[in-house]
């Protein structure tokens, strides 16, 4: 049994060498620091070390490797933070970035939106520009969901504060209604215009822009409602803009 | 619910049960006599559809003038929200 154990930890010590042709420096550091983590566990800690990696190898593309595996695999630490910007100065030209925007646009901290931005503005590769736009856009449509229990519950401030995180939190509990829904406007028409045909799981990018589109138009807090007309239960004509003038609790119910 | 019956207040709802006959029977019995609209015996219905309505029961309030004022409101929430948007109605 020992025999067996020794020659599968060989092989997978021995494996990546001969998977790559010459691997930088930093590249073995990185895969160092992978298995050690493997073995050790907690990652804040080694959060840290990926993190000196980086900084170690700017430019290298292990520090993406370093960097992303950071953002992976802690949210809302002063160390994403840091890897988020590091990736947004050194590697928006990155391949690998576009399999990562979900957990960067995840991450809880005020830096993943200006990464995902750089990444669709600057970013040399069309399928990563897709999943960065539409990312950026999920991310904004979560920060409006935070922004309307906000405005509903304004006492959980606090809550938001020590979850996001402070920077973060307290960008969430500045936004303006408004300008979010503009920005997040601004994200689907992008993805409308410049990425209808890519599909995402059973759909297609346009198809779901257009959807949100509608959504942020007619169905966010501040807009008319649209207009509901048909029949009640018994058979009867109903209208919602009959009942202007009243307060309406409008209620989706059944029976499930 | 009943503190509100003189106020300009209503509660309407969208119902998606299959079965309509046994849904009238159940607000006959249960003496459910706010409206819902019937769309269709379908959660995907067109009001649902058009409503894009993912959770259910949700809950949306909308103001005198039609605008929607909270969504997706947590129900111990209602109250409340309700309760500012008749304030508000009755300082004009």
């Amino acid at each position: 049994m020992r025999v067996v154990f020794l020659f599968l930890v060989t092989l997978a010590a021995t494996y990546p060498a001969h998977a790559e042709d010459s691997p930088s420096p930093a590249s073995k550091q990185f895969k160092v620091l992978v298995d050690q983590y493997e073995q050790e566990g907690g990652a804040t800690v080694f959060a840290k070390r990926f993190l000196a990696l980086a900084e170690e190898h700017p430019k290298d593309p292990a520090a993406a490797d370093a960097l992303l595996w950071i953002v992976e695999n802690v949210r809302g630490r002063s160390e994403t933070t840091k890897a988020l910007e590091l990736l947004t100065a050194n590697h928006v030209d990155s391949e690998k970035l576009g399999s990562a925007c979900g957990d960067i646009a995840r991450s809880r901290s005020l830096a993943a939106e200006k990464l995902l931005r750089a990444l669709l503005d600057k970013g040399p590769h069309d399928d990563v520009k897709a999943q960065a736009c539409y990312y950026l856009a999920l991310l904004l449509d979560s920060e409006a969901i935070v922004v309307d229990q906000l405005r509903a519950a304004p006492d959980l401030a606090p809550r938001v504060v020590q979850y996001y995180g402070k920077d973060y939190g307290k960008h969430l509990a500045s936004l303006k209604p408004d300008e979010l829904a503009k920005l997040r406007e601004q994200a689907y028409e992008t993805m409308l215009k410049s990425f209808p045909d890519v599909t995402a799981q059973d759909t297609t990018l346009g198809k779901v822009a257009e959807r949100a589109l509608f959504a942020i138009r007619h169905l966010s807090v501040g807009r008319v409602a649209p207009e509901i007309e048909g029949e009640d239960v018994f058979g009867k004509p109903m209208k919602l803009s009959d009942y202007r003038g009243k307060v309406v609790m409008l209620c989706f119910w059944g029976h499930w | 619910m009943k503190q509100l019956a003189d106020k300009p207040f209503v509660l309407l709802g969208v119902n998606s049960d299959e079965d309509r006959e046994a849904l009238k029977q159940t607000m006959v019995d249960e003496q459910i006599t706010w409206r819902s609209w019937w769309d269709e015996g379908n959660v995907e219905g067109p009001i649902h559809t058009t409503w894009q309505i993912q959770e259910r029961p949700a809950i949306h309030i909308l103001d005198a003038n039609g605008v929607i004022r909270y969504k997706n409101l947590p129900p111990e929430e209602v109250d409340a929200a309700i309760g500012r948007l008749l304030a508000e109605l009755e300082k004009r």
